[in-house]
């Protein structure tokens, strides 16, 4: 493994790893990917690849299909099997197109055949990040999302729900009981907290978290 | 026996004197012994007829002499009794003579004859055979030779053979040789032989073999007997059949390259893209703001290095796709094994198999053509991995590998390859390098075949070794070139 990793993974530059069996091409490919300003990383094989930790920042992965003992596309399903969601680019020394066709079917970014134009390796590796901060963005914004709602008192949980799922106030007040100001009360409180600027705004969060609205429906408020 | 009109004239002649003597002794009165003349008819006879002829012509004239000895003499007189007697022995004797004379005649003729026939007989099979019998004398080289030979060297029947006129028919490259079996035969050695080419006036070259044995020596001359064939035709058929295994070789050598042929474009693309990811790289070092000249001439050194390595593979891929005569030099088989294991190596890899190299170290080096001598390896290696991979699932469960080591073993190195496949059984063995034979379902059977024609004409042996088990070992001997090389490395030093 080159030494071009810098020790800190809190810095937000992306990292390019590359995983070939051949030292001299991963030397050429590391040389050019940081003479564009990226973060390199690269691996003599996946099992290498495998063993060191992964930072937290944008990173893509560009993988040679053909590996010494294994192939790249098998490397690709042992990191979709060990949760790892990773961009990755495909190298191959010669187009093969069952290859390929697997390659991109399993979820690859794109497909590079040795030799390539620098552009489209630079393009590749872009759109590769670019999915990657993608993803990132809307983990982060789940985890966030999650955090605030973890913030919740279960009253303000229900009442959201309840809320989030088309119900009135005076409605919501009958189903568990209380008054409506005590209603509008928590309601207001899952809003500040939540962070929801508009009553649309939590509509949407209570989507995205996945909460399950359908005991609250206003169908089923006749059965009060 | 018939013969012309001028023997039934002779016959006639002797009825006449027959007759002739008969009247004289019948009818007249001379006291002399006439029967005698009988002897003349008897005589001319051998000439007139056959042996059972004159035997009648004989017992004729005694019964004629007898006859008038009756008919003109009435009593047992004594005078003209042993007259008579005289006469009957003296025909019986001449026709016993003549008889036994005309014997020795036919079996004179007949043996000359025969002679004749066999020297007719001799010639057109050496005409047929083109071999010809020749005779000489060394030191000093007088010669004595068949017509055929005369015929193999494009000279007149009538032109006496020397050695110069051998000499001048020899092909100039070839004179070396004749000289030295002169020499030979001037030392007396018991045989010699002698492989070598003459060229005629018109150009033609003809490829002849000598054989001579010692025949007589008597006071410091030795005779010499022998035989030259022209094996130009020979020589031909065998010169085609050469040409047609390498063809038959290269097409093969092509066919392999292009079953490796993802494999190599791999091997050759690995360097281009790195010379391209270089010098993109190097570009954008220098066009910095503050140009990084250190990983811009560590990126220059890269593509000079990827260069080399691009034009390696392409040197190994144009040495196999050569098409050409074969040659033979002192290699080293350590080195040519290596090399190819950079070919199939990532072919190999591929399928999962592990190829270890246990090379002898110090190992003396073998005469043969690099190129037949690589294509025997790549065979033997791409067997194994077929081998291997033929060998079902079960191969993915253990890490098959193939191990080529070489040894040394008296005068002979040794190459040996293992795979870990499925094995194969003694009959199998004893027919895998038979031209046609396979055990695989779209094989062609010539790959092993093509093994041991090169191994063969290398002077080596090629074996399979059937084990217990698992795992076949294919292996091959070729003769050290040690005396050979040295000499050659003594004479060019």
């Amino acid at each position: 493994m080159s030494a071009a990793m810098p020790p800190s993974p809190r810095t937000a530059e992306p990292v390019v790893f590359i995983v070939d069996d051949d030292a001299p091409l991963r030397a050429s490919l590391s040389s050019l990917l940081r003479s564009c300003g990226f973060r390199v990383a690269d691996y003599a094989s996946g099992a290498e690849f495998l063993a060191a930790s992964l930072p937290d920042c944008p990173c893509c992965l560009l993988l040679d299909v053909r590996l010494q003992g294994a192939s790249g596309l098998d490397f690709q399903a042992e990191l979709a099997r060990r949760g790892i969601d990773l961009p990755i680019v495909f190298m191959t020394g010669h187009g093969d197109i069952p290859m390929t066709v697997r390659a991109m079917k399993a979820g690859a970014v794109d497909f590079l055949a040795k030799p390539f134009r620098e552009q489209d390796l630079l393009d590749a590796v872009a759109a590769a990040l670019a999915r990657d901060n993608e993803r990132r963005a809307s983990t982060r914004a789940a985890h966030e999302l999650a955090a605030r709602y973890a913030g919740l008192t279960p009253r303000e949980r229900e009442i959201m729900g309840l809320a989030a799922s088309g119900l009135m106030n005076k409605q919501i007040a009958g189903q568990v009981g209380t008054s409506e100001i005590t209603v509008k009360i928590h309601r207001a409180n899952a809003m500040r907290k939540m962070q929801a600027r508009t009553f649309a705004d939590l509509v949407r969060m209570a989507e995205a978290l996945g909460l399950d609205m359908a005991e609250a429906r206003p169908g089923s408020y006749t059965r009060v | 026996m018939f013969q012309s009109p001028s023997s039934n004239l002779r016959a006639a002649g002797v009825v006449l004197l027959t007759l002739a003597v008969f009247v004289v002794d019948a009818f007249t009165a001379l006291d002399i012994a006439i029967a005698v003349l009988y002897v003349v008819v008897v005589l001319c006879a051998t000439s007139a007829w056959s042996r059972r002829g004159v035997l009648l012509t004989g017992v004729a004239c005694v019964a004629l002499t007898v006859g008038a000895f009756v008919l003109t003499h009435h009593d047992l007189a004594s005078s003209p009794m042993a007259r008579c007697l005289v006469s009957v022995a003296a025909i019986s004797i001449t026709t016993v003579l003549a008889m036994a004379g005309m014997a020795a005649t036919d079996a004179l003729r007949q043996r000359s004859e025969s002679l004749r026939l066999s020297e007719a007989f001799l010639a057109s099979t050496q005409r047929i055979s083109r071999t010809s019998s020749f005779r000489f004398q060394a030191p000093g080289g007088k010669m004595y030779w068949s017509d055929e030979a005369a015929r193999i060297y494009g000279v007149s029947l009538a032109v006496p053979p020397t050695q110069e006129l051998v000499r001048e028919r020899t092909h100039p490259d070839d004179l070396h040789l004749l000289a030295a079996a002169i020499d030979q035969a001037d030392r007396g050695e018991p045989a010699i032989e002698l492989r070598h080419r003459l060229r005629m006036p018109d150009g033609a070259v003809k490829h002849v073999h000598m054989i001579a044995h010692l025949a007589a020596v008597h006071g410091g001359q030795f005779d010499y007997l022998g035989a030259l064939m022209d094996v130009s035709a020979a020589h031909e058929a065998a010169e085609a059949l050469h040409r047609t295994q390498a063809q038959l070789a290269h097409a093969t050598r092509v066919t392999t390259l292009g079953e490796l042929a993802a494999s190599i474009a791999h091997e050759v693309n690995q360097p281009l893209a790195a010379v391209s990811a270089n010098g993109n790289a190097c570009l954008r070092w220098l066009n910095r703001p503050e140009p990084d000249l250190l990983e811009a001439r560590l990126a220059l050194d890269r593509i000079l290095a990827d260069t080399q390595r691009a034009s390696e593979v392409i040197r190994r891929i144009r040495a196999l796709a050569r098409k050409g005569e074969s040659q033979r030099l002192p290699l080293d088989l350590n080195a040519l094994l290596r090399d190819t294991a950079g070919l199939v190596q990532r072919e190999l890899s591929n399928h999962r198999i592990v190829l270890e190299l246990r090379l002898a170290p110090m190992l003396p080096p073998v005469e043969g053509d690099a190129v037949q001598l690589q294509q025997v390896v790549i065979n033997l290696l791409m067997n194994a991995l077929q081998a291997i991979d033929g060998s079902g699932p079960d191969s993915l469960r253990r890490q098959q590998r193939i191990v080529v080591s070489t040894r040394q073993r008296g005068e002979q190195v040794e190459v040996e390859v293992a795979d870990t496949g499925p094995g194969l059984s003694a009959a199998q063995a004893g027919r895998l390098f038979e031209a046609f034979y396979t055990t695989k379902e779209d094989g062609m059977g010539m790959g092993l075949a093509i093994c041991r024609s090169i191994v063969d004409a290398h002077g080596g042996r090629i074996r399979a070794v059937a084990h217990d088990g698992p795992g076949a070992t294919l292996a091959f001997t070729l003769p050290c070139a040690a005396v050979t090389a040295s000499a050659a490395a003594g004479v060019a030093a």
